[in-house]
């Protein structure tokens, strides 16, 4: 059943369409599921730049929201069946999803897919990249079991091997200077994380954070194009390439690794 | 060089624009190495004399918006060559990592961008190609024999707007592609082009004998 809040929408059961108003051009609706062990699992949903979030529930499971007010939404889901699924929407750029066994970036990129990037299992390298924005959801989202706690976990190690496969997808991609930026970029961002898993350094969190949103960006860029992929040096990624330069700030700042401009070969490291 | 002496504007397209601009500082065990391309110096050479001669040097909107993309592409290219991953200390066999590549790519891309800081260089934003003589200019090129454009690829619309541009300025267009240089004579004997020089054929008068 459509809540009140929902009737300016419609949505229908997975599989189909979801056609949105279109006073709501950037909304975006996420489909995802837990695979987890049949125990209680709690739920934050955060929109950071403090656009409303609305809440669908879309399975069976006993379900209990807490709070669903402005752009936060907590959940929990009792005695959870093998899967359970919410359907999310919110008009703004981001949303987290956070639970205490990890977190879900859910980033939409105008007129592409949202984009989900788990953390601390590597298993979640598995996932398909799951939602389709403005009206449809193509795919589920499965988020698999999390880690327990972040905490003393290789949460480096599966996301470097996100970034080496997409920057060695990008590699085949026609030629160009887009390409070439996500290329190197991330390219960059993998040499990072090498960094990062060989020393600890005092903002090991804040450049790692930095790194996985940059990340998840790029995957969203490359989910829009990746049908079309000539048409990605016609594409304006200013913004991009503005994002990579604070990244090298943030990088450089905390002496992690250095900018570009900056680098020596001998910076570099080695497998 | 004589050929382009006597105007006072010469039109570049963007493989010039970047032979120009790459030169690139790349650090290797705290020493210094210098990336060009081949063509740099001579590019140099040719345009320090225009720029003594107060000539000035153009290209269309669209041929400077393609530069990024043609950097992109020098730079990969450049950077592939053995001799080049050797200079820069990378073992036979091992490709320049995608960042350096990248890193370079930026470096050409920001000097090119500066050149319109420079009052011997614009960029004509005013042109506009003229539809029937583009229409023309496709069906001589896809007419011509294949092998005519050696390793170079059919030209471009942006390539063909060059052209255009430099038959209505009546301003010569100096060019590094063969796809373009090689059809100088019938373009013009057709009334389709002015002047079409290639960049290495033009001789700075240092190299004169």
């Amino acid at each position: 059943m459509l809540s009140p809040t929902e009737s300016a929408y419609s949505y229908e059961p997975k599989g189909e369409t979801y056609p949105l108003s279109s006073d709501k051009r950037n909304a975006w609706l996420s489909q995802f599921c837990a695979d987890t062990e049949p125990s209680a699992v709690s739920y934050q949903f955060v929109s950071p730049t403090k656009d409303q979030l609305l809440l669908y529930q879309g399975g069976a499971a006993d379900v209990v929201v807490y709070t669903a007010s402005g752009n936060t939404i907590m959940v929990e889901a009792k005695a959870v069946p093998k899967v359970i699924g919410y359907y999310v929407m919110t008009a703004g750029e981001k949303a987290f999803a956070i639970t205490n066994r990890g977190e879900i970036q859910l980033s939409p990129t105008p007129g592409g897919f949202c984009h989900f990037v788990s953390w601390g299992d590597p298993r979640s390298a598995l996932l398909e990249p799951p939602t389709k924005i403005l009206g449809s959801v193509i795919d589920k989202l499965t988020l698999l079991a999390f880690e327990e706690d972040r905490a003393g976990k290789d949460v480096i190690t599966p996301l470097r091997s996100l970034i080496l496969s997409l920057s060695t997808e990008l590699r085949d991609w026609p030629g160009s200077y887009n390409q070439l930026l996500l290329s190197g970029s991330l390219d960059y961002c993998r040499s990072v994380l090498t960094k990062l898993g060989r020393a600890t350094f005092s903002q090991q969190d804040e450049v790692l954070r930095a790194v996985r949103d940059y990340y998840s960006i790029c995957l969203g860029i490359v989910q829009q194009y990746r049908e079309n992929k000539s048409t990605l040096r016609r594409v304006d990624l200013q913004s991009i390439q503005d994002r990579f330069d604070r990244l090298q700030e943030v990088c450089a700042m905390h002496g992690v690794y250095p900018r570009l401009e900056e680098i020596d070969i001998a910076d570099i490291p080695r497998d | 060089m004589q050929r382009l002496a006597c105007f006072g504007t010469v039109i570049y397209d963007a493989n010039c624009l970047v032979s120009y601009c790459f030169y690139v500082d790349v650090l290797v065990n705290k020493t210094t190495i210098n990336i060009d391309r081949r063509e740099t110096a001579h590019t140099r050479q040719v345009t320090e004399v225009l720029k003594a001669n107060k000539q000035k040097v153009t290209t269309t909107q669209a041929a400077f918006e393609e530069v990024r993309n043609c950097t992109a592409d020098a730079v990969r290219d450049r950077m592939a060559y053995r001799g080049i991953e050797a200079k820069l200390g990378y073992p036979q066999g091992v490709n320049v990592d995608e960042q350096i590549i990248l890193k370079v790519t930026l470096s050409v891309a920001k000097k090119v961008k500066k050149l319109e800081t420079n009052d011997w260089f614009y960029v004509d934003s005013t042109f506009i190609v003229n539809d029937n003589a583009r229409n023309a200019l496709k069906i001589f090129f896809s007419s011509q024999n294949r092998e005519k454009f050696g390793k170079s690829k059919i030209p471009s619309e942006v390539d063909m707007g060059l052209i255009n541009f430099g038959y209505q300025r009546k301003w010569p267009l100096v060019t590094n592609d063969r796809g373009i240089s090689n059809f100088a004579q019938p373009l013009s004997a057709g009334g389709l082009a002015f002047s079409i020089l290639n960049l290495m054929e033009i001789k700075p008068p240092t190299a004169q004998t």
